[in-house]
């Protein structure tokens, strides 16, 4: 079935929900929230498309949190703005705001029936009788648990407990679905299946999601694009390739996969300036940026797949510890201070990295980037 | 950026979101309060600071130079002090062992402490009477034993009082040291043997520490309820055993020195809320919703290692090895003197009930433990009464409606607390929860003068009033304890799902709440239902409830027709309990119960 080719009612859908590609863009505009003193989320701006899928993604504390509840209503704003579909909706209480939300701990009504906790939205906009059992059948189905309506939740699984609330928090056709950290309870193998099967559902319904996460992987393998939360400020949003590649800054460089920071010494020059590690005797040459103006120390980033070693008797660094995993080989380099993380790929015949071996060490200086001392 | 809406406080999202809401949740049971009990209370400390109309502490000055008055406060203290550390003891070793129950036996137990909390005290009362009496069974037991040639004196004595006390309080100190017992984590004794503590060691470091919170509220509570008690010493006690409530209400009542009645119940009410208010952090904190069984660590130096005196630290080292082995031989016997000390506490608080129970079949025209044959006469003569059918319904009605009373104004004031924050929030969380607290002698004499000379006394409203106000902090505390442990992101949720705040008070939150409610309205009942001490000073021809009946019985004849009573009470207490099983298994969708105590 298309739950965004089905005949909308227009008594139950009118002026709330009706979703469709044109529908569902959210900007929040320098928004901030103070718990006291502290800045719980610190002046971020962010810009969603209709029908996209956008994680916010943070460790606890970082305010991805703050944001989804401001969005949805249940936290009040300190300042700023929060527009949705180009109309300012701070002063919207979340009941009329008409937005789905799937929460972590599920909060399906322990004392309803499935069928009556889906039918629940539909009865708050005035849908009656047979308009009801239709939908909440069609919504049964979209999440594959045809035939659980007369269980209570206390009777089914987590996981399938997580795909009704999901139901749910879409029966009614929300412009914009909002879920906080709705698979964290999960077990990991379930939580992958459920990453999958929400991934098809968006496709399917086309409503805008925002999704809050502190699992990278999560973030990065479900969103369109991914905004990185940390102290309450927006650090970067982008696609996930954006992210990995060209972090914008070192917390982002560190957070999204592996990454190591070697510290180097800075030198300016017209515009430019050159990194210089004398430990690894590497020297790499960057644009100047805003960030790196002062300072004569910082940091050069580099992942661990762009430090080649090379077996050599007489080199200086020395092999500390490996991990084999299959496909590849994390190694622990020791070289002067400096200690690294190199990952190679395993070849057949090619012998592996040995606790105690002397090793060349070599940075792919195009795939590295400096940052400011203070990260 | 920074303007002025930035400092606005943390407000969680909640029902309606002025700050008038408080206030008007607040509203009916403050002016009721006020009316029926903060009043009358001021009314009464005033009266005792005048004489004639004119200020005087000649009351005082009497009371202080009278040492029969000294001796009956001193009585007073010791009988509270003690009947609080035997509490205590008994207390101790239940909860610790429920606590260590799976929660389904937990829950029974629970509710087995429960059934003698919410029996009227008349009714456990009676019983010991019959239990303790020369003739009764234990002196029976006792004499076929052979371990004494002739009855003991047990009842009508200071003995009949520590006995009847200990058993009306223990459920009051068992709850507290439960409720404690059941947070502190079982790993933390676990790790304290992987780390080489003997079970009793650990126990002793870890575990007896982390309930200090439960041991001080436990034994607050049980001495405050101790020190204004009435209906036990006046009914098992002797003569020689007078405590201050019963010095009260006989000024009242016999003696018309209504002055010296005012300055006595201001002492009592005095000593009463000195140790409520030095106790007061620890009972305000019901209110707050961090985890609050942390124990400060106690006398530790800077380095964080706990601080002993030289001489000390040698002693600990001398006795390292033998209080080792001592605590391994207590190992052996620990689990099996654990398991008889809560076995016997348990009987102690159902004995009264066993007894009580074949006496209502009794045959014989007075009281005689074991009958002598069995029959429904003391039944039908019940039934036949006009007196006691009167006053059954009387208590039905007044006790009913008081009930409801107590919700519609307990229910709302326990949101606004729960809820919101505001800046008279622990204050009238402590007011409205004081009554509990408060002696009832002390309320029923102010409430007696200030009604005295309308035509209030003897009137049906008079009870509805009183009822309310001593009903009202049951419905409080246990609403508030169902709210805070309701799980809010259900009211989030179904106002993602556009529910608004009034749909969603209707379709989620009270629904969920209805087992609690109904918590709420049977405790609220049954105080009003067993009030004696109300009854003693508001009576009048067409206003006589229930337990004024049963008082006069008892003091006066003694028949098995209490016994009978107590049965029927027992059947509808059942019923009621079937009702809330029943309410909580329809909202809970077939899920393990919870037990019936808040």
């Amino acid at each position: 079935m298309s739950v965004s080719t089905a005949i909308v009612n227009e008594k139950a859908m009118s002026g709330a929900a009706a979703a469709n590609n044109q529908r569902g863009s959210v900007s929040v505009k320098s928004l901030t929230k103070m718990f006291g003193p502290v800045k719980a989320v610190d002046d971020v701006s962010l810009s969603i498309q209709p029908g996209e899928f956008v994680a916010l993604l943070g460790s606890s504390g970082s305010g991805k949190s703050t944001l989804l509840m401001m969005i949805a209503g249940f936290e009040a704003s300190s300042s700023g703005d929060i527009m949705l579909d180009g109309v300012r909706i701070n002063d919207v209480p979340s009941y009329r705001r008409g937005f789905g939300m799937v929460f972590q701990s599920y909060a399906l009504f322990p004392h309803m029936t499935i069928a009556e906790n889906i039918a629940y939205p539909l009865r708050r906009r005035g849908l009656r009788g047979g308009d009801v059992e239709r939908e909440v059948a069609k919504a049964l189905k979209l999440v594959a648990l045809d035939g659980y309506g007369a269980r209570l939740p206390s009777q089914l699984s987590g996981g399938q407990q997580q795909r009704v609330a999901l139901a749910r928090a879409l029966v009614f056709r929300p412009p914009l679905l909002l879920m906080d950290e709705p698979l964290g309870a999960l077990d990991r193998k379930l939580r992958q299946q459920l990453q999958m099967e929400i991934k098809l559902i968006h496709k399917e319904v086309g409503s805008t999601i925002i999704f809050v996460t502190h699992d990278q992987e999560e973030a990065l393998s479900m969103a369109d694009r991914v905004a990185v939360l940390e102290g309450g400020r927006l650090q970067q949003c982008g696609t996930p390739r954006e992210l990995y590649e060209h972090p914008a800054t070192a917390f982002v460089a560190d957070f999204i996969g592996e990454m190591n920071f070697l510290p180097v010494e800075l030198r300016r020059s017209a515009g430019e300036v050159c990194a210089r590690s004398a430990d690894l005797g590497v020297e790499v040459v960057q644009k100047a940026t805003q960030v790196l103006t002062s300072g004569d120390r910082g940091f050069l980033a580099v992942r661990p797949e762009y430090v080649d070693l090379t077996p050599d008797e007489r080199a200086t660094a020395m092999v500390l510890e490996s991990a084999y995993t299959g496909t590849n080989q994390s190694v622990l380099v020791q070289v002067g201070s400096i200690r690294l993380t190199a990952r190679t790929s395993v070849s057949p015949g090619r012998p592996l990295f040995q606790s105690g071996q002397r090793v060349r060490v070599e940075i792919e200086a195009a795939h590295t980037r400096v940052f400011p001392a203070a990260r | 950026m920074v303007d002025a809406s930035v400092a606005m406080p943390h407000r969680r999202y909640t029902l309606g979101r002025g700050r008038l809401v408080p206030v008007l949740l607040l509203l009916p049971i403050v002016i009721l309060f006020s009316i029926g009990y903060v009043v009358p209370l001021a009314q009464l400390v005033l009266k005792s600071l005048q004489l004639d109309g004119a200020w005087s502490l000649k009351s005082y000055v009497e009371i202080a130079n009278s040492p029969a008055f000294l001796w009956i406060v001193l009585r007073t203290l010791a009988l509270a002090a003690t009947v609080t550390l035997v509490c205590l003891l008994i207390a101790y070793p239940l909860a610790y062992a429920i606590s260590k129950c799976p929660p389904r036996p937990a829950a029974f137990l629970l509710l087995i402490v429960t059934l003698p909390y919410i029996t009227s005290v008349l009714i456990r009362t009676y019983a010991w009477i019959v239990l303790l009496s020369p003739n009764g069974p234990i002196n029976q037991l006792f004499l076929r034993l052979g371990l004494i040639s002739e009855p003991l004196q047990m009842v009508f004595n200071s003995i009949g009082v520590y006995v009847g006390m200990v058993q009306v309080q223990l459920p009051l100190m068992v709850f507290p040291l439960y409720a404690v017992l059941a947070r502190v984590n079982p790993s933390l004794a676990k790790a304290a043997q992987s780390l080489g503590s003997p079970p009793t060691d650990a126990f002793l470091r870890i575990t007896l520490p982390s309930s200090m919170p439960g041991v001080i509220s436990g034994c607050t509570l049980v001495f405050l309820s101790s020190l204004g008690f009435y209906i036990t010493p006046e009914l098992l006690g002797g003569p020689d055993s007078y405590l201050i409530a019963q010095g009260i209400s006989l000024r009242v009542l016999i003696l018309g020195n209504f002055d010296e009645a005012a300055a006595q119940s201001s002492i009592l009410m005095l000593m009463v809320i000195v140790v409520f208010l030095i106790f007061r952090q620890r009972i305000a904190e019901e209110l707050d919703d961090r985890p609050h069984n942390n124990v400060p660590p106690t006398g530790t130096s800077t380095s964080g290692l706990s601080t002993q005196r030289p001489i000390l630290e040698r002693l600990t080292a001398i006795l390292h090895g033998p209080s080792l082995r001592l605590h391994q031989a207590f190992t052996v016997v620990r689990r099996p003197l654990l398991y008889v000390s809560a076995a016997l506490a348990l009987l102690f608080l159902v004995l009264p009930f066993v007894a009580v129970i074949p006496l209502a079949f009794s045959d014989a025209p007075y009281l005689t433990f074991p009958p002598p044959g069995y029959s429904l006469r003391w039944f039908s003569s019940l039934l036949k009464n006009t007196q006691w059918l009167d006053a059954l319904s009387f208590s039905l009605r007044w006790a009913g409606l008081s009930a409801l009373l107590s919700l519609a104004i307990g229910v709302p004031a326990a949101f606004a607390l729960v809820r919101y924050r505001f800046p008279a929030r622990v204050p009238v969380y402590l007011l409205l929860i004081s009554p509990l607290i408060v002696p009832h002698v002390v309320i029923a004499v102010s409430l007696f003068f200030a009604l005295a000379g309308s035509s209030l006394i003897g009137n049906p409203l008079a009870f509805a009033l009183s009822y309310t106000i001593i009903g009202t902090p049951y419905a409080v505390v246990v609403m508030i304890a169902g709210l805070k442990r309701f799980n809010r992101t259900l009211e989030l949720a179904a106002a993602s799902l556009g529910s608004s705040p009034l749909a969603t008070l209707r379709t989620v939150t009270l629904p969920l709440l209805l087992p609690t409610l109904a918590s709420a309205a049977i405790f609220a009942f049954i105080v009003g239902f067993d009030d004696v001490v109300f009854g003693l000073f508001l009576s009048g021809p067409t206003a006589t409830p229930l337990p004024m009946r049963m008082w006069d019985n008892i003091r006066l004849e003694i028949s098995p027709q209490i016994a009978v009573i107590a049965v029927l009470f027992l059947i509808v207490l059942a019923l009621l309990l079937l009702l809330r099983l029943f309410v909580g298994a329809v909202v809970q969708g077939r899920r393990p119960q919870e037990s019936l105590h808040p």
